[in-house]
């Protein structure tokens, strides 16, 4: 999130001192003061692991018991939003004025994002790359369990046959990433280290573009060039964030242009896909198989018809759930 | 006018004898082998034990290997004792898999054709494991090498095996466990690299590129366990703790993930028994693509029950087809393949570059690639014991039609 804010002289010279005393090894860092900062929502692990990498040298935390005391006007100009949502982080804002930067503790923004928030002069940062690697992982895992043809197999074990067919393999595949950032660039590089596939990317933002994506990324295409992508690959890995552009952008026009025997994995945002048309696709055999993270509506209502297919790996939003989650 | 200026062709231009023999050998058409033939002359006779519609055969022919042997098909056991006594094989083919033959006949059919071949001097077996098909003649044999396709069928075997370790890393089997009670519900994952300890018990082809695809793709620690402490250069990086026999306790306490890979012979026959798998951590998960009679069944699905083991994925198991009765369709802990993870739709086509590989080492007479080490764990004193885990229920004998899917569907 880009923004156009005009910093104070005071806090410029307050960076210029943090910048050429900070060391990149750990040493310790002087400040005249301790940064005062908001966390916004609680979690016990917070406070954990600001004594345990000794953040509280140049922090001073503040932890709020509820919402009432969040709301009282103060003179924050930093805050950690770790659990929020619109209207909180809305009102936040309206009742401190001096806030510069807010960082999120999450990589996608689109629950925390409100008209107050992008019409302020407030940078926002988020936790990108940081949840790059299990993604990356789970991706390599949806691919084999399709390349192996194991929800053919499950059928067979619940129908208690020994049904033999041929598997096939997951190396040499053309993996299609749709949404290339650091996710998409570490997931490329997984993906050709281990099974040695070729990747086709689309990227809207080119200065989105990750460090080093030569390395990852085979063909580069621009939002325009979608239909390539979706027609050359054997896996369509959609790593869409949730904005008005990208709302609704799987349907089934995008599923009937993947081939038969695509498979579509989605660790993005559940609002970028459409599931009416994702269920009729897989009924219909138009692509081979899903692997879904992510849903249009979290938690996802026990009626919905994607629990009753069986070629579609399903996990509840815990891809990046991993034990060093707060760590990272 | 164009008759006069073109040039003759060209082998009749001038030159010495042995420069125009290197000249043919670049310019011909002819491969390689075609040179071989013309030093050694004659083809040789092979017996190719299949039947006759087997898909290795159009390939066989498609290839052209057979303009250097003439080929029988050995079908059956009456068309075997049917030959005279001695007959003019001098290699054999054994082609039985995803073919009519029964598995418990193969061995039968090979010993009275072995018997009968007094000039016989090399077997090929199409598979990897040779377990099925040892007979006493084969055994005690002086003269005939036996070749096996080793390493033909590895890559796919490597990647069932990191999908597995991925899939319990993940902890796939309790979510799609979720996903059948229509239960949404987040849990805790884990990140596989640099977080896995894997245990291969038999240590061999499958083995070595097991351990490099997870090296490249996860960083796992390797344990591997070998009979012999041979090893070849590249495992150096590879193997993080090299073990024998002796060595299986403190690999299997040490290891998130057993992969068994072991052969059947006398010698590996029930090794898994309750006791071995108590030594395995609680959260290990142990991964089966060698033979199903190296693992006593009934304790392996005893140690399930009893959560000894965190959950398991087979290929393999000591009766085929699996028995519908079986616990283990029920487990959800558990992932079950019909013996399909090494052979994929290019199956054939590596299984006919492993037995191109021997023909040229045969007809070339250099020594064989992949031989099967007879005397090593295939003692002909307890033989008898490998054929009792071919007991197959006798109305549905095992073949394994391997089908090509139309995945469009």
């Amino acid at each position: 999130v880009s923004t156009q804010s005009t910093w104070d002289l005071k806090m410029l010279f307050r960076l210029a001192r943090w910048s050429s005393s900070s060391n990149s090894d750990g040493r310790e860092i002087k400040t005249r003061e301790h940064i005062p900062i908001a966390i916004i929502g609680n979690n016990p692990k917070v406070p954990e692991l600001i004594s345990k990498y000794a953040l509280d040298k140049y922090l001073c935390p503040t932890y709020f018991a509820n919402e009432e005391e969040m709301m009282k006007p103060a003179n924050f100009k930093a805050a950690l939003i770790v659990k929020s949502d619109a209207t909180q982080i809305g009102n936040f804002i309206n009742s401190h004025r001096k806030l510069r930067w807010m960082h999120s503790t999450m990589s996608g923004v689109d629950k925390i994002l409100c008209d107050t928030l992008v019409n302020s002069k407030i940078d926002l940062t988020n936790a990108r790359g940081a949840f790059s690697y299990p993604l990356a992982e789970y991706v390599l895992q949806g691919i084999l369990y399709f390349a192996k043809n194991i929800p053919y197999f499950q059928e067979q074990k619940q129908n208690r046959t020994w049904a033999p067919i041929e598997v096939g393999y997951a190396s040499n595949s053309n993996v299609g990433i749709i949404g290339y950032g650091d996710i998409g660039h570490r997931t490329a590089k997984l993906l050709k280290r281990s099974i040695n596939s070729t990747t086709i990317c689309c990227c809207d933002e080119i200065s989105e573009l990750p460090k080093g994506f030569s390395d990852s990324c085979d063909k580069l295409y621009s939002a325009n060039g979608y239909k390539k992508v979706l027609r050359k690959s054997d896996y369509v890995v959609g790593i869409l964030p949730q904005t008005r552009r990208t709302s609704g952008y799987f349907d089934l026009d995008k599923f009937k242009l993947m081939k038969k025997t695509a498979v579509f994995i989605n660790i993005g945002r559940g609002a970028t896909m459409v599931e009416k048309d994702l269920v009729i696709a897989l009924k219909e055999g138009i692509i081979r198989g899903a692997v879904l993270d992510v849903y249009p509506e979290e938690p996802l209502p026990s009626t919905s018809e994607l629990f009753g297919l069986k070629n579609v790996l399903m996990t509840h939003h815990c891809a990046d759930k991993t034990s060093d989650y707060w760590e990272r | 006018f164009f008759l006069m200026i073109r040039r003759p062709p060209r082998s009749t231009l001038d030159r010495s004898s042995a420069a125009s023999d290197v000249y043919k050998r670049q310019v011909s058409t002819q491969s390689t082998w075609d040179f071989i033939m013309e030093k050694i002359g004659s083809k040789f006779k092979l017996a190719i034990m299949t039947s006759k519609g087997h898909p290795m055969l159009k390939k066989i022919l498609a290839s052209k290997l057979d303009t250097y042997f003439d080929y029988d098909i050995v079908e059956s056991l009456d068309q075997v004792k049917a030959m005279p006594t001695a007959t003019e094989y001098n290699a054999i083919f054994v082609l039985t898999v995803a073919s009519a033959i029964p598995f418990p006949m193969v061995p039968v059919i090979l010993q009275e054709l072995i018997v009968r071949s007094p000039k016989l001097t090399w077997v090929h077996s199409m598979s990897a494991g040779v377990d099925y098909m040892l007979c006493e003649a084969l055994i005690k044999s002086k003269t005939i090498t036996f070749t096996n396709a080793r390493g033909a069928y590895d890559r796919s075997l490597c990647e069932y095996v990191l999908l597995s370790i991925l899939y319990f890393t993940k902890k796939m089997h309790i979510l799609q466990k979720n996903k059948a009670e229509h239960k949404y519900q987040m849990l805790l994952v884990d990140n596989a690299w640099d977080n896995t300890k894997v245990g291969i018990i038999g240590y061999g082809s499958i083995g070595r590129n097991t351990a490099k695809l997870l090296k490249q793709s996860i960083n796992a620690k390797i344990y591997a366990i070998k009979a012999t402490p041979t090893t070849k250069p590249e495992d150096k990086d590879l193997i993080d703790f090299l073990g024998q026999e002796k060595d299986i306790p403190y690999v299997l306490s040490e290891v998130d993930y057993v992969i068994n890979i072991l052969p059947y012979t006398p010698r590996t026959k029930h090794v898994f028994t309750l006791s071995v798998f108590k030594q395995m951590k609680p959260t290990a998960i142990y991964i089966n693509i060698g033979r199903g009679a190296t693992v006593v069944e009934t304790d392996l699905i005893e140690a399930l029950n009893t959560k000894v083991i965190a959950g398991a994925s087979l290929d393999v198991f000591e009766k085929e087809p699996l028995p519908s009765t079986s616990p283990l369709f029920d487990m959800d802990n558990v992932l079950i393949s019909p013996h399909t993870m090494g052979y994929t739709m290019h199956g054939w086509d590596y299984c006919l570059s492993a037995f191109e590989a021997e023909l040229k080492n045969y007809v070339e007479k250099t020594p064989f690639t992949n031989t099967v080490n007879l005397e090593k764990g295939y003692q002909s004193s307890s033989i008898t014991v490998s054929y009792t885990h071919l007991t197959l229920p006798t109305s549905d004998l095992v073949q394994i039609s391997v089908v090509a899917v139309s995945l469009k569907k």
